[in-house]
Formats: structure tokens, sequence, C-alpha cells
């Protein structure tokens, strides 16, 4: 074959300006997806740190019916992996945050202070709790010295308007005894500031539940299960578009490969400490379960499994005490949701190693913590057959509205969208009124845990079928791997606007979220 | 012996210069929009990325064969991508695919019209020299 001399200046134009610049363009592109797909987390030994347990935070005050307490969102420095030193936000600059507890009908008022560079909302994850202290994503707490010019995009469509500094939220706590969590909840940043520590527990007790003879006391124990990736360093690594969460908001590509997308850690930590150990006596314990992860759904159970009986008897849900408990070998926990389970060690021998594994991980990421059965001990508590009087779930008959929404993932980076829309503050996407009952339908591709504000709901029905094993109680989080679920709630008892969403907090980020008004 | 005969077609062919160079700057126009885009979307949003990427691709080698004398069928080609880019940037500047291309908003852009003003004059130039040659 003979080339002429034009033919050569053309075939190598053609392979640089034709190949050569946008193969050289998108380089640097792959490179960073390529980088942030292969973080690996140093590696720690299993079952080696004790599992510890967030501080219960005291209120500054107390005035009345009604607890003030302070909370400062701040860069801390904490041990999470033995011998490195990790950079969190934490509430009180801690991971998880202090517990608070209180009981219903006690108001608590929390004044959150924002040292953090970035503006913040803080919400109450399952809590009834008034428009104006629901922490709307757009009621910003802004640092103080950061100026509403330094914000990403245009803030629009609040609900208490923006503060500074510091804001003071009202939770009347009017409600039955639950296991909430606090969480941050800035619009299109959630998932990284969640991801950075911003997240803890918030106890709701009450008459019914104390008399009870559930585990209580050191055995009751929360645990928050939550997955991250940590770099050489041992800081821990988010693949956020814009670091410094003041640009672009969003994750790199490489966390919307494969149908499961989001951010995914190969490190689990339980309430902050990776994969702790637990020493039990051989008696009965309370876990009030919350996944606390950005987008990884666990499905728990115990290896071995006891020698007896199942592994967890469920007692509550996300909206507090079942009537009856319900007993399970397994636990499908989907992000933000709530499993209140008691774990019976009766039915191990003392010196036994139980433990918790997520049979939906491979790997490393297919254990969760262990408990160790280290002494013998007299059982004082009991699981009645009957928890909670009988649950007084709305009625579909009484339904006035049926609503349909479809939450549709990305591809490949894609917007997330509910019913083909991205999120917009200002746009109101139902308006149930208030004291009205309604059906909410919600379908799913591929897999959503969908979070409704200021209300619980029932599951009436899933995949046209009856509700599934994990839909029992009062919810406000349903897992939908595919399918659709139908729910029943009443509206009340505040109206104003509230956000619904996908609790896979890179799909809320990417846009996954709508709200509706209560009018 | 086919080969033979194709090659001499496209170099016995010589066209008017003037608009073959025209058309080969509108193509390398509308390849420096998409490259200047190509990194933000990619890292973000692989779909819209890929796409310009091949957008990038096909317009380079398009301008360099514009500025050596295409043959027939380089213009056709060049005819129906420029067409089909023109008409995917249209429809999603009407139709919303966030699931897809990313973006809920239809935002029209400085670069998008600039691109795609380029693409429709391409088109417009490859048409006049499909028929000036034949
Ligand atoms: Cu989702």
């Amino acid at each position: 074959m003979k080339f002429t001399r034009r033919e050569f200046s053309k075939l190598g134009l053609m392979a640089g300006v034709g190949f050569g610049i946008p193969l050289g363009t998108v380089a640097g592109p792959v490179d960073r997806l390529a980088e942030s797909a292969s973080v690996t987390s140093p590696r720690v030994e299993k079952f080696e740190v004790p599992l510890p347990v967030p501080p219960v935070l005291e209120p500054v005050r107390t005035e009345g019916t009604t607890d003030y307490y302070e909370i400062t969102q701040r860069e801390g420095a904490v041990e999470i992996l033995p011998g490195y030193e990790t950079t969190v936000w934490g509430y009180n600059g801690i991971f998880p945050g202090p517990t608070i507890e209180t009981r219903t009908g006690r108001e608590v008022v929390i004044e959150q202070r924002n040292e953090l560079p970035v503006p913040v909302s803080t919400h109450l994850h399952g809590g009834v709790t008034p428009p104006e202290s629901d922490g709307f994503p757009t009621d910003l707490i802004l640092p103080p010295d950061l100026s509403m010019d330094d914000l990403p995009g245009h803030v629009s469509g609040t609900v208490a308007g923006i503060s500074r500094g510091s804001k003071e939220y009202r939770y009347p706590n009017e409600q039955r005894a639950a296991t909430l969590w606090y969480h941050d909840h800035r619009m299109d940043f959630t998932g990284p500031q969640v991801y950075k520590g911003l997240a803890g527990f918030y106890i709701i007790r009450d008459d019914i539940e104390d008399e009870l003879p559930l585990p209580h006391g050191e055995k009751d124990v929360p645990l928050m299960i939550a997955d991250r990736i940590f770099t050489d360093d041992g800081e821990m690594y988010y693949p956020s578009v814009d670091p410094s969460l003041m640009g672009d908001h969003g994750v790199l590509a490489s966390a919307s490969l494969g149908v499961h997308t989001g951010v995914f850690g190969d490190t689990i930590l339980v309430n902050g400490a990776p994969w702790p150990r637990m020493e039990v006596s051989n008696t009965k314990y309370r876990f009030r379960i919350l996944n606390a992860s950005n987008a990884r759904t666990y499905e728990l159970a115990l290896e071995p499994s006891p020698s007896e009986g199942n592994s967890f008897v469920q007692v509550g849900s996300d909206g507090g005490l079942l009537s009856e408990p319900i007993p399970h070998d397994k636990l499908l926990v989907s992000p933000a949701e709530r499993f209140d389970v008691v774990v019976d060690f009766s039915h191990y021998s003392v010196g036994s190693e139980v433990t918790l594994v997520n049979r939906r991980g491979e790997g490393r990421v297919s254990d969760v913590m262990q408990f160790e059965v280290v002494r013998e001990e007299e059982e004082r508590s009991e699981i009645t057959s009957q928890l909670a009087p009988d649950l007084d779930f709305p009625s579909p008959d009484d339904a006035e509205v049926t609503r349909r929404f479809i939450f549709l993932a990305g591809m490949l980076g894609g917007m997330s969208t509910i019913n083909g829309n991205g999120y917009d503050p200002e746009r109101i996407d139902a308006d149930p009124r208030l004291g009205s009952t309604e059906i909410w339908e919600f379908d799913a591709d591929p897999a959503h845990p969908i979070h409704m504000h200021l209300v619980h709901f029932k599951v009436i029905s899933r995949d046209g079928g009856p509700p599934g094993p994990y839909d029992a109680g009062w919810k406000d989080t349903v897992y939908l791997d595919g399918g659709n679920v139908r729910v029943v709630a009443t509206f009340t008892p505040y109206r104003g606007k509230y956000v619904f969403h996908c609790h896979n907090l890179e799909h809320e980020d990417m846009m996954m979220m709508a709200n509706f008004e209560v009018v | 012996m086919s080969v033979v005969i194709e090659r001499h077609d496209e170099s016995a062919w010589t066209g008017d210069a003037t608009s073959r160079y025209f058309a080969a700057a509108l193509a390398f126009t509308s390849q420096a929009i998409h490259l200047w885009i190509l990194p933000d979307t990619f890292v973000v949003t692989l779909l819209p990325g890929l796409f310009f990427f091949l957008v990038a691709i096909g317009q380079g080698l398009l301008g360099v064969s514009l500025l050596f004398g295409p043959g027939r069928w380089t213009l056709r080609l060049g005819i129906s991508f420029n067409l089909l880019v023109v008409a995917l940037w249209t429809i999603t500047r009407f139709v919303s695919l966030p699931a897809l291309t990313g973006s809920a908003q239809l935002n029209v852009g400085m670069l998008g019209i600039v691109s795609t003003v380029a693409e429709i004059a391409l088109v417009m130039s490859l048409l006049k020299l499909l028929g000036s040659e034949q």
C-alpha cells in the first residue's frame, strides 16, 4: 500500500484532530472518575472497637414543660478508625451527634448554631413539627460571616426564611414514643453533609412504653448504622462534584454506575465505630436500629442464629411501638428507616460470639457488628403479647384523594425525579386539606426509600398484595425495591409546606424531592 | 479495484476550496464547543458526556476531510450526523428527560445556540457541496 504525501497529512490530521484532541480532553474527567471509584479505606480489624453509645444531651434550662437545648454544628476531630484522626461535621462536633431524650407532651426547643463553613438546615426525621421548625431545605442557617451572595444558585421557596448564625427549632412532641433522628437537610447538599456526620438520635418516651417490661436502661441501645469510605489519611471520602460544597451540587458519575446508585462505603460504622463489638449478658436487649447510610440498604441477620426462637422480635417501627410484637429472622432496613427490636441472648451460651451480618453486602460490608455473650444475668424483662394499645390507623375508605408519584432514578448520573420533575422549592406538588385522609401511591424504579415529612402513614398494599413483612406499624419511610406501595395518611395537625422525598440522599440531592402543602 | 476507483473519485474531485474551508471551520467550531463543555459534563452525567465526546470526534473527522476534499458519502454522512446533533439539541430543549440528560431545566444557552447555528450552516454548506459535485 502506498500513501501520497497528501493522504499522509490527511490521516495524521484525522488522527490528531478527530481522535487525539477529544481523547485528550476526556482523559482528565475519566481519570477523576476512575480515581474516585478506586478509593479504599485503610484496613481495620473487625469487632475490636467497643460499641460507643452517643451521649445524652442535657437541657441548658427548663421552664414548665419546655426543655431548652443548645447545639453547635462544628468541625471536630475524632478517632473513628483506630490510629487515624478524622474530621467530622458534627452536632457539638461529634458523630453521631448527642442524643436528645424527651417525653410525649414535653416541648423541646433547640438553638442550632452553625459554625460550619456551609449553610445548614436541621430536620427532625419522624417529628410532627410545625413547618417553621421542620428544616425546610431552603430555610438555611448561614454561617455568621457568610453572605447570601456566596451561596451557589439562588435560594427560593423558604418557609421560615433564612437565618444567620443560629436558629431556634421548636418541637412540640405531641406524638407517641418513638425513635426519631435529626439530621441535615440543606437543599442539594444533604448527602455530603449527613455523610460528614450531621446526624443524631432523638428519642421520645411515654407512659405506655414505661409500663411495658421491655429491656430498658443499659439494655435499651440505639444503633446508628452507616457506611463510609476513608482516604489513606483517615478522612471521610465523598465524591462531590465540588468538595467545598459551595459550588455545583451533585456527585461524580462514578457513584451512578450500576443499578444501585448513590454513595456506598466500604466500612460499616455503628454509632460512629467501625464494625464494633458489644459485650452482653445472656438476657434480652432492645436495639433501636436506624439506617443512617446515604444509600445502602441492609438485610440484617444474626450469625449464628439463636438455638430457639427468632433472631429479632420487632416491637416498634418508625412511628413507635407496634400493638403486637413481630418475629423476624432477618430485617430489611433501608436508609432512614428505624426498626425497634429485641434480641434474646439467652438462646446463646456464655462465651458465644454473635455477629450482626448484612446479607445484602459482599466482602467487608457483609458484617455490621458483633455481640459477645460474656456473663449470665437474671432476666428482668419480657416481651408482652400486647405492646401499645391497638393502633388507630386512618381507614383507606375515608380517603378523599388518591395521588400517584413515580420515583425514577437517573441513569449514569442523570437527575432523579418524581413524576418526571426535579425538585423546585416553590412548586407545590400536592395540596392535602388539613385533617383529610389521602391515599398516596408510590412507584419506584429501581429502588427508593420514600419519606414523608409531618405525617406518619400506614402501608395498605405492596405490589397489589398485602403489605410486606417490614411494613408494620406507623411508618414515615417506606422502602420500595421496585414495584409500588400504597399508603394512607391523615394530614394533620399543621398547615403549611413540607417536603417528601427519596431518602437515598444522592437521589434526594439529585432532585428526587417534592413539596406538599397542607391547606 | 473498486477501492482504487473510489480513491480516484475523491482525489479527482476538488470542489470550491473556499466553500470547503468554510464548512470545515463550522465543523471545527461545533467540535470546539463540544470539547469545551465535555469535561464538566462528563464527570457528572456520563450519557451526555459520552455524546459530546462522540460529537467532538465526528466533527473533527468531518472538518479534516473537508480540508482535503471529501467524497460524496462523507458529505452525506456529515449531513445526517449534524442533523442528528441539531435534532437532539432541539428535542432536549422542549422535552425534559432528566433521568438521561441530568437536567430538568430546558435551558437554551449561548453555547448551545452558537453550536446549533454552526451545525445548521454546516448542513447547508454540505448540501451545497454535494450539489456542486453532481
Ligand atoms: Cu431514590
